[in-house]
């Protein structure tokens, strides 16, 4: 994101003065669409192009999370070129966006899904043998670290250890002039409350979550008020009862932890990002061609001259 | 007699069943509770069993043996603890030759049993060419027999109760001042008393990963007990392992079972965990008590990794997938022995070559006592 507000500054700054400020925006419009096309959709398939020469009939790909380049990718391939092969995706807590891929690509006829969670990862390299690993990639960073989702650098290690390529898929625009060293100097915090969840969710927002704390409370205030018939009464108890252990019991499972801000020495930590050394990589796929990673500090040369 | 004998057997085999159905069932799990169960076992087969030599009964306990290692194959302690109760049996009927006296093997000759197992590995003499014993002594050596070896099966089951006292005892030499440790395997109670031990007198802090989704509640009741014992504790999820690791200090894991090469099985995870730890250099540790190390060697890595509820990786919430998606769900995982650095038990501290060493010390019986370390290293 910091190199396309670069750009857009510079493009801001090369407005002649001349130009009113209507024409100006329109112009910058233009632009902006111009590049959005030229740098995020078109390099999208230029990377699809170079990179679907690496999956041939039945080969067996292994990949991390969730990237919008990865699945065009894989989407091409099975569909526009009829390949068929297979796909292990690899899943975290506490975001689980493997599951988004794996629903797009489960139904796409050529593709075979397996689904595993990032803890079952060496049983799965040790019993399938995997012909590539692809990654996603938030950023590269200039000294040819991956700078990517969390876990990202456990499976290319343990891909490299077991002598599978590891590529990676990222437009030029990702690209940053930025260096370092490990991953816990700078990194972005998640919430820290998706931790104390012990079964598989779909994340619900804020708001949303308030509006069904709301709902419960109410539920509860009018089964407590009901009195009436007997009846109705003892049906209405053990319903109540039921309600109640099953409350207890979802309640059980979250009270673990859900008061882990009353312990201080309990923390939570949830960071976003890692950083993976460039000795797991093999290859990085852009729409400029492909490189290893020492490269990128050329890209980044030849992308700042073009601008 | 062949009627008392009849229903003996009888006895005999509805305590086996009912004890194999039971591990079958997996009403209990869990290695400690698996290898206490085992011990107060064969301490009831071995008060209803009647036998008329020493090999017939060293024959029975074998069967038995088998029998339960298949009821549950995976469980390797059930194995471990028969081999060494069949170590007992054996010390005794040949250590004490004809006469079937208490062994001498407490106190008294330290060195008669180290020759003897020394002579042993390197003679071929089958423990089969014993004496043959007259009748009238039979019963009576029986019954001096079966005491013994009861005996001998409850101090294999203080040993085991007490693993956890033994391996605390080494927390202190092991942890310095503000260090960062890392487990990966929240579910292993030896290293939540090794953690607690050690709390007492070193300060440190905790990084606990959270073993998704086989053990993820467990690991919140572990991070919530270290932080009531005002120990610095870090919740981190499985994926962030690699991001953590520079900072790390040492890497404490806890064996499910350990084999004659070195390499162990533990909590799914972990394997990546320790190779991870090798990339950065980090020392691994492995508590684990002697009632896990197995002689066994992995031959089928495959057979020893449990798969378990493909429920918890994708629920059934999420219809449109499970049908079209291959899901496992493995339960354990296998550590090569090269990324384990060292391994602690409640008799000492071990690094993976020397475990052949340990093994044959322990199948020749010698008793557990402070002296008997002595013989090991000297």
């Amino acid at each position: 994101m910091g190199n396309a507000i670069r750009w857009l500054k510079q493009k801001i700054s090369q407005i002649p003065i001349e130009m009113s400020d209507d024409d100006a925006k329109v112009q910058l419009n233009e632009d902006i669409d111009l590049f959005i096309q030229e740098k995020i959709l078109y390099s999208g398939k230029v990377i699809t192009q170079f990179a679907s020469g690496h999956i041939q009939n039945n080969s067996k790909i292994l990949t991390y999370g969730h990237s919008e380049v990865l699945k065009k990718l894989f989407k091409y391939c099975a569909i526009e070129e009829n390949k068929s092969f297979e796909i292990y995706i690899v899943d975290s807590k506490p975001l689980f966006e493997g599951k988004k891929l794996a629903k797009e690509l489960s139904s796409v006829k050529n593709i075979k899904c397996h689904y595993n969670l990032i803890t079952s990862l060496s049983s799965v390299l040790e019993r399938s043998s995997i012909d590539f690993c692809f990654l996603g990639a938030n950023s590269m960073l200039s000294n040819g670290r991956l700078y990517s989702r969390v876990g990202t650098a456990l499976v290319a290690m343990s891909s490299k250890n077991k002598n599978i390529p590891v590529l990676v898929c990222c437009e030029s625009i990702k690209f940053s002039d930025k260096v370092q060293l490990d991953s816990v100097t700078l990194n972005e915090l998640g919430d820290a409350d998706d931790m104390i969840n012990t079964k598989p969710f779909n994340k619900t927002g804020f708001n949303l979550q308030q509006y069904l704390n709301k709902l419960e409370a109410k539920k509860l205030e009018e089964q407590n008020s009901t009195g009436g018939k007997k009846g109705q009464q003892q049906q209405q108890q053990s319903k109540k009862e039921k309600d109640d252990k099953l409350l207890q019991s979802s309640q059980k499972n979250e009270e673990t932890l859900s008061n882990w801000k009353d312990y201080p020495s309990l923390n939570i930590l949830n960071v976003l990002y890692d950083l993976t050394p460039p000795e797991y990589i093999q290859k990085i796929i852009t729409e400029v061609g492909a490189l290893p990673p020492s490269s990128v500090p050329v890209i980044l040369r030849e992308y700042k001259s073009i601008t | 007699m062949s009627s008392a004998s009849h229903v003996a057997s009888q006895k005999l085999d509805i305590l086996v069943d009912t004890f194999i159905s039971k591990l079958k069932r997996r009403q209990i799990t869990g290695s400690y509770k698996i290898a206490t169960e085992t011990c107060q076992f064969l301490m009831r087969v071995i008060s209803t069993s009647r036998w008329s030599t020493p090999q017939e009964f060293i024959q029975l306990i074998r069967k038995v043996g088998q029998r339960i290692q298949e009821a549950q194959p995976r469980e390797f302690v059930t194995g471990n603890v028969v081999r060494r109760v069949l170590a007992i049996i054996r010390d005794e009927v040949n250590g004490t030759g004809d006469s079937l006296n208490n062994a001498n093997v407490n106190n008294g000759a330290p060195s008669a049993p180290v020759d003897t197992s020394m002579f042993q590995l390197l003679s071929t003499v089958n423990t089969s060419s014993s004496t043959n014993l007259s009748i009238k002594e039979n019963t009576r050596g029986q019954n001096d027999l079966r005491s013994v070896v009861i005996q001998g099966i409850r101090e294999l089951s203080d040993e085991i109760s007490s693993v956890n006292e033994n391996i605390e005892a080494m927390t202190v030499d092991l942890i310095h001042e503000n260090e960062v440790l890392l487990t990966p395997t929240p579910g292993s109670g030896t290293v939540l008393n090794f953690l607690l031990k050690a709390s007492l007198k070193r300060k440190f802090t905790v990084l606990v990963t959270e073993s998704y989704p086989n053990d993820i509640e467990e690991c919140h009741l572990f991070a919530k007990k270290l932080a009531e014992a005002n120990i610095e504790t870090v919740i981190i999820p499985d994926s962030t392992v690699f991001a953590v690791m520079s900072r790390v200090g040492k890497v404490l894991i806890g064996a499910r079972s350990v084999f004659a090469n070195g390499g162990c099985v533990s909590n799914a995870g972990v394997a990546a965990v320790c190779e991870c730890a090798k990339e950065h250099r980090t020392p691994v540790f492995a508590v684990a008590g002697l009632y896990k190390f197995s002689p066994t060697y992995p031959f089928d890595k495959d057979s020893l990794i449990e798969v378990g509820n493909s429920g918890k990786v994708m629920p059934f919430e999420d219809s449109d997938l499970v049908g079209k998606c291959e899901v496992t769900n493995p339960v354990f995982d296998y550590v090569i022995p090269e990324h384990i650095d060292i391994y602690i038990t409640n008799m000492y501290v071990y690094f993976f070559i020397f475990i052949n060493l340990l093994f044959q010390f322990i199948l020749t019986e010698v008793k557990h006592h402070t002296n008997t370390q002595n013989i090991l290293f000297s």
